[in-house]
């Protein structure tokens, strides 16, 4: 299965448009394979007898499986016959040395089909009549190596030796098919040197004087989803304000009250909390995780809440939220919370949530973005209230309470509208705070 | 029913002759529309005379400061500022004949007059008799180019608020002038004015002369310039100004307010797009938009040069036309602009290519700077032109070249290997490793690679 768009991982063959015994030549269409984005038409790129076809019509297979056999016609009395297979030629593929097959014949062929190093490697020889649908010109082989002389900058060959990357599966896009740091970086299938999703080192700034602080594994942590987030997870953000007076009258009212029967006050974010439980629970798309081959979308409310401590954050999870009234929610946030910044809670308490709460209205922001912790779909950062002026309905300024969030969402799971619908909710929730209650 | 063209250029600067001749090579039929005269601004007004200019400021600043160190001696040395303008005018005169004489040999059609796009595939040409012609083509490019932007406040009229335009062509050597903007226009006229013993202010509202090149480079441009005789007066705005029967008057406001009188003020602080009337494509920052493939927002429009944005160079100009116009008619997938070469000459000159220090260190780059001074090599020496160094920004822990800048004698042209360099995406080590010839200025690039490592020999 060739790789036929840059973000294809498997294929599914639509339709054979040859079957075993046809003639096939160069430039022919074989089959139309659907990929992630569209239909497409895979081309032969040698000719030759179709002999066998491995894959059938609806059938899904990863890139770089072989999905045919095509045999040359003009080898085909010699026995064993040597067959050459429809094998993936993936763009900038990189053939692991171990692989080699300098002279292929059927038994070894088929072997390697049936290990998993099949993907990964298949000799110069065999690669000369793989047909490899619109990606012709792009074997290795073809593009650099005229005359064994592989065409390729400097900053290439070093990058490809500290690698170790073979240059000449490697299809060049510089000036006459030579290759360059890009198509390296490409065949590694990393972008650039420093974007591994892994704790990276910055560079240190020539001159600075700094003090060295070692990472405490939370740092490290921290650093290491921190990164895989932003760098895996398509956010986008989604801002309102809403006004907070009916809350922040409830508030008083309720904490009032609970002065007199000796209860916890509530604080704004225990509304904020109780408030995004429900929202959830209306609007359960944001409540999911996306995974390779599915969409995850939990049955229940674990809500994670960030707490900063000295050396790092942390969120405690508030499990099975929905079940939950205001009191309970707020009680069991300040004893998670004081147990967080003690050091002393245990993985389940912060380990499996399904939404997160940032709030740091406490330090005076209005409004700010944050990052998804994965699996999650979305988090929601919260600011302070603040008095402006605001319009109010009949086109008069009056002094509003509002409160600023935003939320922050996966865009494989969460589309804008969806989103939208969440903070509607939201707002529908804080600005008539009494249905909180219900 | 006129004939209908492959491909309508409007404009005949570097943009739009060298796309026509491009497309006319790719055997397709072109024409070209010009307003004025082929070649544009870099030709007709701009790098072209302006270098002729520099050339005799250069000599004669040489000839009036330093021909004692030489052992000359001239009792009587003059010069004749009509003939120093008229030979810059030559030579614009020279090079534009030898543009058309390009149109006729490679058969593009050379339409004199004011062209205005009427729709996506139709020029209607005020012809410079008059009549008016309309073109028909497949595809368009715009190459219009851009014009001088004034100072608010202070509009140019061409006596004493004058344009790079105007300088070029000043009569009479003013007795003094204010220039303000300090980019490459600014800092060249200010070295050619100075060194005729006019009176020169150079204003500039950012912190550093020619505030795209990296600061080392400003800062010892600032000291040659001071050195010369010439005010500089950075982080500096013109606050208002009048013009006065004497000439002008400009108060200046920065870390010493003052007020500068002076024959002239040549305002060089910029341009905008200078568009063709009719239909206007989308703009983004007062200039033309265009995607990948040069393409406007007007399907079958496209445009390159300097109405695209910045930079405004016509190296970056012919570049972005031939694109283009291979992206038009051939199966080139077109490529924008990323690295080119910026080249100032005042003397010292100027050049330089790829990222500043501080544009490698605000993209976290790792990353070491090599320095060689001019003053360590035997050429420079020589030829009395010890001024200046070369520095390189090389990358870790590969060693390609990440930038390259150069302030001393021949800086513009020593700056193309490091251009080759960049583009083969050559490291320091084949840098070092190719020999350069002795004595020449170039070892101080071969020595400023090495030097970044610790391996330069002769400082």
């Amino acid at each position: 299965m060739p790789r036929l768009s840059d973000t294809m991982t498997d294929g599914v063959v639509v339709r054979w448009l040859k079957k075993p015994g046809d003639v096939v030549n160069m430039g022919d269409v074989l089959a139309e394979i659907e990929t992630d984005k569209a239909t497409m038409e895979m081309e032969a790129f040698d000719e030759g007898v179709l002999k066998e076809i491995y894959v059938q019509e609806g059938q899904k297979i990863a890139v770089g499986e072989p999905i045919a056999l095509i045999s040359g016609e003009e080898e085909e009395p010699a026995s064993p016959a040597p067959v050459e297979k429809i094998h993936a030629v993936p763009k900038r593929r990189i053939a692991q040395e171990k692989a080699r097959i300098p002279q292929p014949k059927l038994a070894e062929v088929q072997h390697a089909r049936d290990t998993a190093d099949v993907e990964e490697g298949y000799s110069q020889a065999h690669q000369k009549r793989v047909a490899t649908a619109g990606l012709a010109a792009s074997s290795g082989a073809a593009g650099n190596t005229t005359g064994g002389r592989v065409k390729a900058s400097p900053l290439a060959r070093k990058v490809a030796s500290k690698m170790n990357l073979d240059l000449s599966r490697i299809e060049g896009s510089g000036p006459g098919g030579r290759i360059i740091q890009e198509d390296v970086l490409a065949a590694a299938g990393q972008k650039t040197v420093v974007s591994t999703p892994s704790v990276v080192a910055l560079p240190v700034g020539s001159g600075a004087e700094a003090e060295l602080i070692p990472l405490t594994p939370m740092r490290r942590v921290i650093a290491q989803r921190m990164v895989e987030s932003k760098s895996q997870i398509p956010h986008f953000y989604l801002q309102v304000e809403l006004d907070a007076g009916p809350m922040l009258q409830l508030r008083s009212q309720a904490n009032e009250s609970l002065a007199l029967s000796g209860g916890g006050k509530l604080s704004i974010n225990d509304f904020v909390l109780k408030a995004c439980v429900e929202a959830l629970r209306r609007v359960p798309a944001v409540n999911s995780s996306f995974s390779d081959n599915a969409i995850l979308r939990y049955k229940h409310v674990h809500l994670g809440f960030a707490v900063s401590l000295e050396e790092g954050l942390i969120t405690p999870i508030i499990r099975n939220a929905e079940n939950k009234s205001l009191r309970q929610i707020s009680a069991e946030a300040k004893e998670l919370s004081e147990r967080a910044r003690a050091r002393k809670l245990k993985p389940e308490e912060y380990q499996g949530g399904t939404f997160t709460v940032s709030n740091l209205g406490g330090f005076g922001i209005d409004n700010f973005q944050a990052i998804i912790n994965p699996p999650q779909a979305a988090i929601l950062a919260v600011g302070s209230v603040i008095k402006k002026p605001v319009v109010s309905s009949p086109d008069q300024i009056v002094v509003g309470q509002r409160l600023g969030m935003t939320l922050c969402c996966d865009h494989r799971v969460v589309d804008g509208a969806t989103g939208a619908l969440f903070l509607q909710e939201l707002r529908k929730l804080i600005e008539n705070p009494t249905l909180m209650l219900i | 029913m006129p004939d209908v063209y492959d491909l309508l250029v409007v404009g005949g600067g570097p943009a739009g002759y060298v796309g026509a001749i491009r497309a006319a090579q790719l055997g397709k039929k072109v024409a070209c529309i010009e307003m004025e005269r082929a070649g544009g601004i870099c030709l007709n007004w701009g790098c072209i005379p302006s270098k002729s200019l520099l050339r005799n400021a250069e000599l004669y600043h040489l000839l009036h400061h330093r021909a004692a160190d030489f052992g000359f001696k001239f009792s009587d040395l003059s010069f004749d500022w009509s003939k120093i303008i008229s030979r810059s005018r030559k030579v614009a005169d020279q090079l534009a004949g030898g543009i058309e004489f390009l149109f006729r040999k490679n058969k593009v059609e050379y339409v004199l007059g004011e062209g205005s796009i009427t729709a996506p595939d139709t020029v209607s040409v005020k012809l410079n008799d008059g009549k008016v012609k309309t073109f028909q083509g497949k595809k368009l490019l715009v190459a219009t180019g851009v014009r001088p932007r004034p100072l608010p406040g202070l509009a140019f009229d061409g006596n004493t608020v004058i344009s790079s335009r105007e300088a070029m062509v000043v009569k009479k050597q003013p007795a003094s002038i204010v220039i303000v903007g300090a980019g490459a226009i600014g800092v060249e006229f200010a070295y050619f004015f100075n060194a005729f013993g006019t009176k020169v202010t150079l204003v500039e509202m950012m912190p550093h002369l020619l505030p795209g090149e990296d600061q080392e480079i400003s800062e010892v441009l600032l000291r040659a310039f001071s050195k010369q005789g010439i005010r500089v007066r950075t982080n500096t705005k013109v606050e208002s100004g009048e013009v006065t029967p004497q000439g002008i008057k400009l108060n200046l406001e920065g870390p010493k307010p003052e007020v500068v009188e002076a024959d002239l003020a040549l305002v060089a602080i910029g341009v905008s797009a200078l568009l063709p009337p009719g239909l206007s494509p989308e703009l983004e920052r007062g200039f033309v938009k265009v995607n990948g493939n040069y393409e406007t927002s007007i399907q079958g429009i496209y445009a390159a040069g300097d109405i695209i944005g910045p930079p405004w160079l016509a190296h970056v100009a012919f570049y972005e036309a031939i694109q283009a116009v291979e992206g038009m008619f051939t199966d080139h997938q077109p490529k924008r602009v990323t690295v080119f070469p910026g080249c100032t000459y005042c003397q010292p000159q100027v050049a330089s290519i790829g990222m500043t220090e501080k544009s490698a260190k605000e993209a976290g780059l790792k990353f070491k700077v090599g320095r060689f001074p001019f003053k360590a090599n035997g050429k420079a020496l020589a030829v009395g032109e010890s001024d200046g160094f070369v520095k390189m920004i090389i990358s870790e822990p590969y060693g390609e070249i990440l930038g390259a800048h150069i302030i001393g004698a021949e800086a513009t042209e020593l700056i193309a290997e490091l251009g080759l360099a960049i583009t083969l995406e050559a490291t320091y080590e084949e840098i070092e490793t190719t020999i350069h010839a002795h004595p020449t200025l170039s070892e101080a690039v071969h020595e400023a690679s090495a030097a970044a490592f610790g391996q330069a020999i002769h400082i």
